[in-house]
C-alpha cells in the first residue's frame, strides 16, 4: 500500500468522524490507521458505525444516532418502536432549537434496536437518540 | 426579578453566580462542553444541557446552542460571566433580539468600549482624563510619528480592538518607530482582524487602579470604591486589593466621580469598571472600560458589604439600585489571590492535570470561590485558574497576615500553583509598606526564585540529615 493512498484514508477518515479504521489486504496483511482523536463519535443526527471489537474485524452491526444540537425532540411521520424497519436516507425526527429545525437522518438500512427518545423532550449535545442494528 | 436564569459560562464564575441566584430563590440552567461533564457548575445548577465538545468555539462561544438552551428550559435571562461572550456585543444583542434579558449593559455600550480609540475619545468629550495621544486611530506613520514627537518618548502603539497586549508596542526611541508601529499594525491585524492602532504616552511604573461601578436603567450609577491590580505578570492580575494603599480618601471621590461622569457618558447600565493608571503624584488617566463583572470583584463585595451578581440580577430585572450614595466608602481591607494552575518556579508555565489532594482554608473573613474539588481534572482546555482566595481585616496588615496564614494552609496536590509566589510577595517589604507599582512583578522575580531553590536545597539536605 502506498504512502499516499493511507494519507487519503486519513484524510477521509478524519472528515468523516472516524477515529479508526482496519483494513484487510490479503490474508496475514491487515493495516490499521487510528487517529489521534478522543475515541468520541461526532454527531451530525446521521447514523455513524460502531465497530464491533477489534480481534473480529471491522464488522459493522449497530449504529448509534446522535444529536449535535440542542432542541425539542419531535419525531417525523411515525412514531418509531424497537422493531421498525427503517430505509436509507430516512427522516426519522427533527430537533428544534431557536433558531434552527434540524433533521435526524439514518444512513444506512436497518430495524430500530432502541429509542433514547420521546416527543418535547429536550435533547442536549450528545444524546443518544437511537440505536439501530443495520443490515 | 426573574424565576430562571441561564448562565453562559463555566467554572467558578458559574458557580459564584448559582449561589446567589440560590440564595434568592431563583433557579439556575447550566451549560457545559463534553470536557466539563463532571464540573461542580453542572452538579449545582438546577438544570444543566451540554452544548458542544471541548472546544470553546463549539461549545461555550456556540451562540445558536447557547440560546436553544435558554428557550427550551424557560429561561427569562442570561448571565454571561467574564470572559467567552461576556463583551461579545452581538451576542448581547441576539440575546436581547431573541426575547431574553442580558445580565449586562445594553449592547451598544460594550461595542463603543470595546473598541479602544472609540472609548478614547468618547471619554476626552465626557472630560475624562486619558494619557495623551492621538485622537482616534492613525494609519500613517509619519502622521503617528508627529503625535509621538509632538507627546514625547517613550509612548505606546496600541490596537484598536486590542487587549491583553495583543497589537502593543512600547517605543522607546524615535528612530525605532517605524519598525514598531507597521509591527503593531501586523499583529492587530492578525489578532484581531482589524489593523488600526493608536499612539498614547508610556507611563513608567504606573499604579493600576480600577474603579467598580454599577448603574440601574433609571439613570442612578454608583461607584463601589476602588481596586489596586498593580501586582501583575503581562498584564495578567494576580493578586488584587481594595482599597489601594495609594488612594486618599480624597483621591477616592475624585476617581468615583469621574467614573460616573464616563459611566452616565453612555448611559451605561448594569456593572462595570473603569480602569485608570495612576502616577506617582497622584494623577490618573482612563485606561480601559470592562463592561461585564470582574475576576476580583469579591474585593469589592467584601469592603462594601454588597453582592454584585445581587445587584447585576436586580438591575437587569429593571429595579432600581438600593444605593443612595454615590459612593461607597470601603469598610477595613480585603485581598485576592488568584490560585491558578501555573508553576512559578518554571515561568509561570501552565500545568494542567489531577487535584490529587484538595484542602482549602478556613477560619473567620476567609473566602473561597472556585469549582475545584478533590479529583477534579483541571483541562487544558480553558485557563488555568484553580480558586480565588479572598480575605478581610480591619487594616491592611490585618488582611496581609489573614492571607499569608490562608495561603500557607491551602493544601493543593497534583499540580504545581501560583501559591508559593503569593506567599512571597505577601510576606515582601515593599507590597507591605503599601509602595509599589506593576514592574513589581519583573522586579523581585529572580530574588523569589533564588529564595526558591535555597529553600528547596535545605529541605532536601534536612531529609538526607534525617
Amino acid at each position: 500500500m502506498e504512502v499516499e493512498q493511507i494519507r487519503r484514508i486519513y484524510e477521509a477518515m478524519d472528515a468523516n468522524g472516524f477515529s479508526n479504521i482496519e483494513l484487510e489486504l490479503g490474508e496475514d496483511n491487515k493495516i490499521r490507521i487510528q487517529l489521534d482523536v478522543p475515541p468520541v463519535v461526532t454527531y451530525t443526527g446521521e447514523a455513524l458505525p460502531v465497530f464491533a471489537d477489534e480481534a473480529n474485524g471491522p464488522v459493522r452491526t449497530q449504529v448509534e444516532i446522535r444529536s449535535d444540537k440542542v432542541g425539542f425532540f419531535s419525531f417525523a411521520d411515525r412514531q418509531l418502536k424497537v422493531g421498525d424497519r427503517i430505509k436509507k436516507g430516512e427522516i426519522l425526527g427533527s430537533i428544534k432549537g431557536i433558531s434552527f429545525q434540524d433533521r435526524v437522518k439514518c444512513s444506512l438500512d436497518g430495524v430500530i434496536a432502541s429509542v433514547e427518545v420521546e416527543p418535547g423532550l429536550i435533547v442536549d449535545y450528545g444524546r443518544l437518540l437511537f440505536v439501530v442494528n443495520i443490515d | 426579578m426573574f424565576s430562571k436564569i441561564l448562565i453562559a459560562n463555566r467554572g467558578e464564575i458559574a458557580v459564584r453566580i448559582i449561589r446567589t441566584c440560590r440564595r434568592m430563590g431563583v433557579k439556575t440552567v447550566a451549560v457545559y462542553s463534553e470536557a466539563d461533564q463532571n464540573s461542580l457548575h453542572v452538579k449545582m445548577a438546577d438544570e444543566a444541557y451540554c452544548i458542544g465538545p471541548a472546544r470553546p468555539d463549539m461549545s461555550y462561544l456556540n451562540i445558536p446552542n447557547i440560546l436553544s438552551v435558554a428557550h427550551a428550559s424557560n429561561c427569562e435571562a442570561i448571565h454571561p460571566g467574564y470572559g467567552f461572550l461576556s463583551e461579545n456585543p452581538s451576542f448581547a444583542e441576539i440575546v436581547e433580539k431573541c426575547g431574553f434579558v442580558f445580565i449586562g449593559p445594553e449592547y451598544r455600550a460594550i461595542e463603543r468600549m470595546g473598541q479602544k480609540s472609540v472609548a478614547r475619545d468618547l471619554m476626552i468629550r465626557s472630560g475624562v482624563p486619558v494619557m495623551p495621544g492621538s485622537q482616534g486611530s492613525v494609519e500613517d506613520v509619519n502622521e503617528a510619528l508627529v503625535i509621538a514627537r509632538q507627546i514625547g518618548f517613550p509612548v505606546l502603539v496600541k490596537a484598536t480592538s486590542g487587549g491583553g497586549g495583543k497589537g502593543m508596542r512600547l517605543v522607546e526611541r524615535e528612530e525605532d518607530f517605524a519598525k514598531l508601529f507597521a509591527m503593531a499594525q501586523g499583529e492587530a491585524e492578525s489578532s484581531f482582524a482589524d489593523k488600526r492602532v493608536y499612539v498614547e504616552k508610556y507611563m513608567r511604573n504606573p499604579r493600576h487602579i480600577e474603579v467598580q461601578i454599577i448603574g440601574d436603567r433609571h439613570g442612578k450609577v454608583v461607584a463601589l470604591g476602588e481596586r489596586e491590580c498593580s501586582i501583575q505578570r503581562r498584564h495578567q492580575k494576580l493578586i488584587e486589593e481594595s482599597p489601594s494603599p495609594a488612594v486618599s480618601p480624597e483621591l477616592r471621590r475624585q476617581l468615583a466621580e469621574t467614573a460616573i461622569k464616563a459611566a452616565k457618558a453612555i448611559n451605561y447600565h448594569n456593572a462595570g469598571t473603569i480602569e485608570f493608571l495612576l502616577d506617582s503624584d497622584g494623577k490618573f488617566f482612563f485606561m480601559e472600560m470592562n463592561t461585564r463583572l470582574q475576576v476580583e470583584h469579591p474585593v469589592t463585595e467584601m469592603v462594601c458589604n454588597f453582592d454584585l451578581v445581587e445587584l447585576q440580577l436586580l438591575v437587569a430585572a429593571g429595579e432600581p439600585l438600593p444605593i443612595e450614595a454615590d459612593l461607597v466608602e470601603p469598610h477595613g481591607w480585603a485581598i485576592e489571590c488568584r490560585i491558578n494552575a501555573e508553576d512559578p518556579a518554571i515561568g509561570f508555565v501552565p500545568c494542567p492535570g489531577l487535584i490529587e489532594k484538595y484542602l482549602v482554608p478556613g477560619g473567620p473573613w476567609v473566602r473561597v470561590d472556585s469549582a475545584a474539588y478533590q479529583g477534579y481534572l483541571i483541562s487544558s482546555n480553558y485557563d488555568s485558574m484553580v480558586a480565588k482566595l479572598i480575605v478581610w481585616g480591619r487594616t491592611r496588615n490585618e488582611a496581609l497576615d489573614r492571607m499569608s496564614a490562608a495561603l500557607q494552609e491551602y493544601e493543593i496536590k497534583g499540580i504545581e500553583t501560583t501559591i508559593p509566589f503569593q506567599l512571597y510577595v505577601m510576606n515582601h517589604p515593599d507590597f507591605r509598606s503599601g509602595n509599589f507599582s506593576t514592574s513589581f512583578v519583573d522586579k523581585h522575580f529572580s530574588a523569589f526564585l533564588a529564595e526558591l531553590n535555597e529553600n528547596n536545597s535545605q529541605e532536601k539536605a534536612a531529609v538526607a540529615g534525617a
